[in-house]
């Protein structure tokens, strides 16, 4: 009666009594469909609530206001999908990683999947090892794309690209051509093109929006009816796939 | 791709208007019969937050031969974007247009909402009046507190749910998949409806009005009752529960597990219509409401489950169902809320079981800052009572506590303003002494305004004027000191919800002007305009004082008589007799009034 405990999300005892053992875990999973809309914020609540109802219990910092270890590569702006985004995680307990996305997949809202999951690793690289991020935008005319195709070839053959970039300090003309590593434009059927693009995601990084904002400033003849984009990998400096 | 792909990231909090979340329901629609849409007509963050949503979707989903899906009202980027691209307002789960559904299930949950009906209505592509919606147009019905009065939204809504919505809604389902093996016309089941208990087709029932404005007389058709008499469930037990809520995607309101203890309330607070409209008293046993919290928390993940009920603290067993939640709680790192804390019960034994997140702040309601004006309302809280709560509060570690009052109530003076100061002030002091300079105290004194409601023993009040409540607002403003965080809720829109909720037919019409004049979203501040609704009143010949600032006769017959919660209407006027005396009545578990509401339990006895 007297001596109960309040849980644990309150009271620092009981982070003490119960300490967290970080092991440390690496999620791949895909945001697409309806969850391209789900914010940064708000898919943190998601996933923590995924774990939770697939009884896998995170570790939690320790504290006054515990709160568990999670953290997501490079978040992505509402409205873009993705193959390709990471999670790194701490559970309570060990887990088998093999087990992990069939165990995750089917407590995950619309849109959320796991590819797979790999274990804890001494030498596992950190996040603030991606360099660069390879998105797949597609550009789509209500006719023929045959007329933007040159023009784009052209746009993003490697000389300077002027964009006004938005920063917390304020706006300022930037030069995006050298944060641009690769370009690739592949038509795919009557009317769409598909731009491979490899954009900088380290401590210099381009959202793949300024690459549209490019084609607006710079050639609004071909500015396309819709676009959409997607992200299809992380890659760290020499260029190869970041896991 | 298409257009619609492209626009959605550009609105506001686009997440609200896909779906996809967890636990929603998806169907194949053609394995169905009927196809239903629940309409919550304000936005989703405040419609995800309500338990009877919650209910209904679910119990609907129960029924195999029913697919419901929810639509919310859309945000102003949202209906902007439908009305220029010539898209209709469509269903979370399958994205199809409003028009195309057999029910659409709207839930009046607050009368400044009425406008957002009828922009659903529209941007689903549907005529709003009743009388222009034909055979094939989907059944338009409404339940919830609001419907109490249905009156105001008359003309719009087809059919009204008087009570409580579970066993009805099951019966009405069977209804309408009946009406469409038979292909009844919407005629023929409005009066195949209304032979169900708490089902009210306003079509059915006449209204008359005298030379000064108030109603005459409503006559019902043959065949229709004279009177509609709230349904409730008899027992909470065996009742449907959603046990597999919703989990959204992005931030709502109250994002958490609610478990509902019991319905109605011992209490008898004379301003509070839900303290009338949900009688009798009936209970959640705590092993049902164990199971039901387990349950939902492996189905949910959720963080956090919320015990709701009107006064949680009159749960006789609570702290024990707290014990028996706190164990898998604690286990999980899920923390207990109970909102709805009577100060004169707030105990350390339930403060220990209470988790409030970040532990921030607690709430207490004394209403009425004068133990005189707290016999008149019933409140029946002590100052020592409240004192005592703080103080416990304080020891425990809370720095802030909030204090609930109305302005505006029935016989109060500058006195009893006066009063509400006083009290903040004796709380900040008494939160200074117990928690000393180390840690900052913060008292927040939050006042809204006084609206009369139907089926309460004020509903024969006048309301008082915006200015009156302007000059009330500056005068408590003037005495309450500046350490003192001071919350006012807008008296223009408190005016209008008072005339709002006691309107009659001819009130409709005013609901609609006020809309084509492009009035939505009224409770929002951002987008309330009283000049527009004061407008929209003239046009039709009527004033918003007529309804909320005149006292109504005790012969008088009011808009909503033909409406019974239950509550006989001798009872609420002698508990209004007893508020100008200045005496306060006994709880309903100290003494029964025979308010007339047992009756509803054929031979049972409520639990007050």
């Amino acid at each position: 009666m007297d001596n109960l405990v309040s849980p644990g999300v309150h009271t620092p005892d009981d982070a003490r009594a119960e300490p967290a053992v970080r092991r440390k875990m690496r999620l791949l999973f895909e945001k697409t469909g309806p969850a391209r809309l789900i914010s940064h914020l708000d898919l943190m609540r998601t996933l923590q609530r995924a774990f939770a109802r697939a009884e896998l219990p995170l570790a939690f910092s320790e504290g006054f206001n515990p709160h568990p270890y999670l953290s997501i590569a490079r978040p992505l702006s509402v409205g873009v999908e993705s193959r390709y985004e990471l999670l790194d995680f701490g559970l309570a307990d060990a887990v088998d990683p093999d087990a992990l996305p069939a165990c995750l997949n089917c407590v995950l809202p619309a849109g959320v999947r796991v590819r797979r999951a790999y274990p804890a690793s001494e030498g596992r690289k950190s996040f603030v090892d991606i360099a660069w991020a390879g998105y797949e935008i597609r550009l789509a005319w209500g006719r023929s794309a045959a007329h933007a195709a040159d023009g784009l070839r052209a746009l993003f053959a490697g000389g300077p690209l002027p964009v006004l970039k938005k920063s917390k300090r304020g706006e300022q003309t930037i030069d995006i051509a050298p944060l641009i590593r690769l370009f690739a434009l592949t038509p795919e059927e009557e009317g769409l093109l598909c731009m491979d693009a490899v954009l900088a995601a380290g401590a210099a990084s381009l959202n793949p929006s300024y690459v549209l904002e490019a084609i607006r400033r710079h050639a609004p003849a071909l500015w396309p009816d819709r676009q959409s984009v997607l992200r299809v990998s992380l890659l760290d400096a020499d260029g190869t796939l970041f896991v | 791709m298409n257009r619609l792909e492209d626009l959605l990231p550009t609105l506001r909090k686009p997440a609200r208007y896909v779906g996809g979340e967890y636990n929603a329901v998806m169907k194949n629609k053609d394995a169905v019969e009927l196809r239903v849409a629940f309409c919550f007509p304000d936005t989703y963050e405040i419609g995800m937050s309500h338990l009877g949503t919650r209910i209904l979707y679910g119990l609907m989903n129960e029924l195999d031969f029913v697919w419901c899906e929810r639509a919310f009202a859309p945000w102003t980027d949202m209906e902007t974007m439908l009305r220029t691209e010539r898209l209709p307002l469509w269903a979370l789960e399958s994205g199809d247009p409003l028009s195309a559904f057999d029910v659409l299930a709207f839930t009046l949950q607050y009368e400044l909402s009425y406008t957002n009906v009828l922009n659903m209505l529209d941007l689903g592509g549907l005529p709003i009046r009743a009388a222009d919606r034909d055979d094939a147009a989907p059944l338009v019905i409404a339940g919830g507190p609001c419907a109490f009065n249905p009156e105001p939204m008359a003309d719009f809504i087809d059919l009204f749910v008087i009570g409580e919505g579970e066993e009805v809604t099951a019966e009405l389902m069977d209804l309408f998949r009946a009406r469409r093996r038979h292909g009844w016309s919407k005629a023929e089941t409005l009066r195949r409806a209304v032979l169900l208990e708490g089902v009210y087709a306003p079509s059915l029932y006449a209204v008359s009005y005298r030379e000064d404005g108030a109603v005459a007389a409503v006559a019902a058709q043959p065949g229709a009752p004279a009177r509609v008499t709230k349904r409730i469930v008899r027992d909470l037990d065996s009742v449907y529960f959603p046990v597999k809520p919703l989990v959204p995607n992005t931030e709502v309101v109250h994002d958490r597990i609610m478990l509902e203890l019991f319905r109605g309330c011992i209490r008898g607070c004379r301003f509070c219509q839900a303290g009338f409209t949900t009688r009798p008293v009936r209970t959640r046993s705590v092993e049902t409401l164990v199971r039901q919290g387990l349950t939902s928390l492996a189905a949910t993940g959720y963080e956090e489950i919320s015990l709701t009920s009107l006064s949680t603290s009159d749960y006789r067993p609570l702290e024990g169902l707290c014990d028996a939640l706190l164990g898998e709680c604690q286990k999980r790192r899920v923390g207990l809320s109970l909102p709805s804390l009577r100060a004169d019960s707030f105990s350390r034994a339930l403060m220990e079981r209470v988790q409030s997140v970040r532990k921030s702040g607690l709430t207490f309601a004394p209403e009425a800052g004068s133990a005189r004006l707290r016999d008149v309302i019933n409140k029946n809280l002590t100052e020592e009572d409240l004192m005592r709560a703080c103080g416990t509060a304080f020891e425990g570690g809370w720095n802030h506590v909030k204090l609930y009052f109305m302005c505006g109530l029935p016989t109060e003076t500058d006195e009893d303003l006066a009063g509400i100061a006083d009290l903040a002030h004796k709380v900040y002091a008494l939160g200074r002494a117990t928690a000393g300079r180390a840690r900052g105290v913060g008292v927040t004194v939050s006042t809204a305004c006084f609206v009369p409601k139907p089926h309460t023993p004020f509903q024969w009040e006048a309301q008082d004027s915006v200015a009156v409540f302007a000059e009330k607002q500056a005068f408590l403003r003037a005495r309450l000191r500046k350490q003192i965080t001071f919350r006012w809720h807008a008296a223009d829109t408190s005016f209008l919800e008072g005339a709002l909720a006691r309107g009659d037919r001819r009130v409709g019409a005013a609901v609609e002007a006020a809309w084509r004049s492009g009035c939505r979203l009224d409770g929002w501040s951002e987008c309330f305009s009283s000049e527009a609704w004061h407008k929209a009143f003239a046009s039709c010949g009527l004033s918003l004082a007529f309804y909320a600032a005149r006292t109504r006769a005790e012969d008088e017959v009011l808009p909503w008589a033909h409406i019974s919660a239950s509550v006989d209407n001798a009872h609420l006027w002698r508990e209004r007799t007893r508020a100008y005396a200045g005496t306060a009545s006994p709880n309903c578990r100290e003494h029964c009034l025979g308010c007339g509401a047992s009756r509803l339990l054929a031979g049972g006895v409520c639990d007050g």
